[in-house]
């Protein structure tokens, strides 16, 4: 193995190659099988870790129970036909969709605000704290969240409901149900919001304070600086955060089924009731099509958080 | 809560706010999917019908007393208080938790029975046979008996006198009258009935 | 548009007032002192309010009185400490494999493929466009019996799942520290490959080693999905599937496999003199 620091190779960035692009490609390549040998291990693991998976359920999503290829599967969960026994899918989708939404974007405007105040915080280790909280707290979500939001929140029994129903704000007397739409987005926020505070707060390194005081110089006010130099600059970042919380919000299964039972109409949740639940059988391939519909779904999301932060990166620099 | 419901009909009683519930979810567990049968029958519905039962929870859904997240855990815990589930499980929990009492619905009852099977490519079908032996002999037999269920050996081991009189003592009273099943063909339609009906009758508020 | 002008003006004019009357970047910086103040109270008390309500009705008998005695339930509860030992076991494992995977191939790329780094990122991005609810079905349907049935699959499983956070946390480690001259002042001194790494490296990596382990932590003592579907009584399923006749033993259980680690990563931070070091 060739001296790591002595790299006397050109770099595959690009010699100024006279002889036309395809040599130095081809010797990038080359290089890259040379140099990238010790990442194959990762690599490896990496693709068939969720590749191989992702495959067999492409595979059976299109497969009938027989094994013959068929779109049955797909038009079942589309629901083009409007029968009865589809529109539970559908609802599932919407259901999903509207979750995802929510809880992207209200934890995105939110969780920008409190980055911010962190961001500009003076104090090093208050920093570092809320980063740490912030990284621990985005993994929360399952049994172990609704669990606690059940021991405090729940109509009979919750510790802080009744504190609530002391002062006469009892939630559950003005329309909420924790364990409905609005009470799942409400314990989503939980992870949600820090996931959100994680991802967005290297994007304020991208604002520079220079800029401010530039613009102030300038008679702007802080509205005006904002609009145009602030918002710009961020919102890329912004919006593609927003795009990978919707990721979250929308695959999220753990939380919903131990908050409800599974008695809310989600895409996971119907998928684990077909695939694992002890009433409906023979419909594996359906949930394997619903598993594909959520994969192509969250595809499209990663991608445009992707674009969205190549666009981020460019402030960074 | 200090009056126990002792049937369906009771359950709307306006006391019973945000108490009610089902043992998890009636699209992926069986014992929901058969409470809420049970409900149906108490509602003018019948083996070949779970719609009336389907109405009876998004009604009760509407005024406010069913709770969606319902689980044994839950009502021991006091969040659900009243909890729709198989007598048998619920006679294992009611030894253990104080307070709880055990009440069979007077207007709808719906009896299931579990059934065992050996994979076709199971890796050790030989041992597998010999454990299903060991169900249904006496001593398994016994075993269920002592958690509350009614194994199917019951008669002839009343007769033979294998049975446990301990265990069979501690059994509560059967439902009156003659106990049927509803068919194979009954089940399929009413797991796709609820399959499709359930989510949007709840959600529905 | 004329309005828009019009309130320019009026802003500039106030401005320019502001300036002659003193220090608008100290009226500034209250404003913002107000504004940050709630938004960080509000998010605190978000926060915080559920955690106390639960802590308090785990810590609570049957009647409304403060008890210690839930903790002893728990270890009396049945098939505890199987789930114990079976998450201690995958957490271990999880955190061995992820750590010997990632910790070389990032040495290695920070070193010497610094523009892979952004392939790598994508990468790491990957396992959040596959849901664990599908991720499981999946894996059933590819792996062979004899791992079908092993707890170890759940163990490699989670390496994927942790990969995005072990990743962040070691880059940002990696990024922190002058790596290449470590790596040259140990070279030029005689030492080998495998002693740079064990005796320079990791010791200056500690807390990103140290927070990517107990994110790993945190993940296998709060992953249920996989962990059901699959068949294996971690502790989240063990929470959510095992009635006690206490319920308050399982909110319990699972208030601590949610902040103990909290508290252990706050911990780690707080002692760690080093992160706030970075390359600019």
């Amino acid at each position: 193995m060739s001296d790591l620091i002595t790299d006397t190779s050109p770099s595959p960035s690009g010699v100024s190659d006279e002889n036309g692009s395809k040599k130095s490609r081809a010797g990038a390549l080359l290089r890259f099988g040379r140099t990238g040998a010790p990442v194959l291990p990762f690599l490896a693991y990496v693709s068939l870790g969720p590749l191989l998976p992702t495959i067999a359920i492409i595979n059976l999503a299109f497969r009938s129970n027989a094994g013959k290829l068929t779109l049955a599967n797909m038009k079942v969960i589309l629901c083009t036909s409007n029968n009865q026994a589809c529109l539970q899918y559908r609802a599932g989708f919407e259901n999903s969709l509207k979750l995802a939404l929510v809880t992207s974007i209200v934890p995105g405007i939110l969780g920008t605000f409190v980055a911010y105040a962190i961001a500009t915080s003076k104090h090093e280790l208050f920093k570092r704290l809320t980063a740490a909280c912030s990284g621990v707290l985005a993994q929360f979500g399952g049994v172990n969240l609704a669990f606690m939001f059940i021991a405090a929140f729940s109509a009979v029994g919750g510790v802080a409901t009744h504190w609530l129903a002391d002062i006469g704000l009892n939630p559950w007397n003005h329309g909420f149900n924790l364990y409905k739409f609005w009470g799942v987005a409400f314990v989503y926020m939980y992870f949600q919001l820090p996931l959100m505070i994680l991802i967005i707060s290297p994007a304020f390194a991208g604002l520079k304070e220079s800029w401010r005081e530039a613009a102030e110089g300038l008679g702007a006010s802080t509205w005006r600086y904002w609009r145009h130099v602030g918002l710009p600059v961020l919102a890329p970042a912004v919006l593609g955060s927003m795009l990978l919380l919707f990721g979250s919000g929308f695959s999220a299964y753990a939380t919903a089924e131990a908050l409800t039972a599974g008695t809310i109409a989600i895409t996971p949740i119907q998928i684990g009731a077909i695939l694992n639940g002890n009433v409906l059988s023979g419909e594996a391939n359906l949930g394997y099509a619903l598993g594909f519909a959520m994969i192509v779904i969250l595809l499209i999301s990663v991608i445009g958080y992707a674009l969205l932060r190549r666009r981020t990166s460019r402030w960074l620099r | 809560m200090t009056t126990c419901p002792t049937s369906f009909a009771d359950l709307t009683n306006p006391a019973y706010k945000n108490e009610v519930a089902i043992n998890n979810d009636p699209t992926s567990a069986s014992a929901a999917f058969y409470a809420v049968w049970a409900a149906s029958i108490a509602n003018g519905g019948s083996y070949s019908d779970i719609q009336p039962g389907i109405t009876f929870f998004a009604n009760l859904n509407k005024i406010g007393n069913f709770v969606p997240g319902g689980t044994a855990a839950t009502a021991a815990a006091g969040t659900t208080p009243i909890l729709i589930w198989w007598d048998y499980l619920q006679n294992g929990v009611a030894s253990s938790v104080p307070g709880w009492k055990s009440v069979i619905p007077s207007d709808g009852t719906i009896a299931a029975y579990y059934t065992q099977a050996i994979t076709k490519d199971a890796p050790d079908p030989a041992a597998a046979r010999l454990w299903e032996e060991f169900l249904y002999s006496s001593l398994g037999q016994n075993l269920f008996l002592q958690g509350y269920a009614r194994p199917i050996e019951l008669p002839g081991m009343i007769a033979n006198k294998t049975v446990n009189q301990g265990f069979l003592a501690k059994l509560p009273a059967a439902p009156k009258g003659a106990v049927t099943f509803p068919t194979m063909t009954q089940v399929n339609t009413a797991k796709a009935t609820i399959a499709s009906n359930w989510a949007s009758a709840i959600s529905g508020s | 548009m004329a309005s828009l002008e019009l309130g320019q003006a009026i802003q500039g004019e106030a401005l320019m007032d502001s300036y002659s009357r003193g220090n608008p970047s100290a009226r500034r910086i209250k404003r913002v002192r107000w504004g940050r103040g709630t938004a960080l109270f509000l998010a605190a008390l978000y926060f915080i309010v559920p955690f106390y309500a639960a802590m308090q009705f785990c810590l609570q008998d049957v009647n409304g009185h403060f008890t210690l005695q839930t903790f002893t339930q728990i270890a009396q509860a049945p098939g505890f400490y199987s789930a114990l030992w079976l998450s201690t076991q995958l957490a271990v494992a999880t955190m061995a494999i992820v750590l010997i995977l990632m910790v070389p191939t990032m040495i290695y790329v920070h070193l010497r493929m610094p523009r892979f780094r952004r392939v790598m990122e994508v990468i790491t991005i990957l396992p959040i466009v596959i849901p664990p609810i599908v991720l499981i079905v999946g894996v059933d349907g590819v792996t062979p019996l004899w791992l079908k049935s092993s707890q170890w699959l759940l163990a490699l499983i989670y390496v994927v799942l942790a990969m995005p956070y072990v990743y962040r946390s070691l880059d940002a480690g990696l990024g922190a520290i002058d790596l290449k001259t470590l790596v040259e002042a140990a070279r030029s001194l005689g030492s080998g490959w495998v002693s740079i790494i064990w005796r320079v490296l990791i010791p200056n990596l500690r807390s990103a080693l140290l927070s990517a382990s107990v994110l790993t932590l945190a993940l296998v003592f709060g992953e249920f999905t996989i962990a059901s579907l699959d068949g294996w009584t971690t502790i989240p399923v063990w929470i959510y599937l095992t009635p006690t006749t206490n319920p308050r033993i399982n909110t319990l259980v699972a208030m601590m496999a949610l902040f103990g680690t909290a508290l252990v990563l706050m911990l780690i931070v707080s002692f760690d003199r080093k992160s706030h070091l970075r390359r600019s």
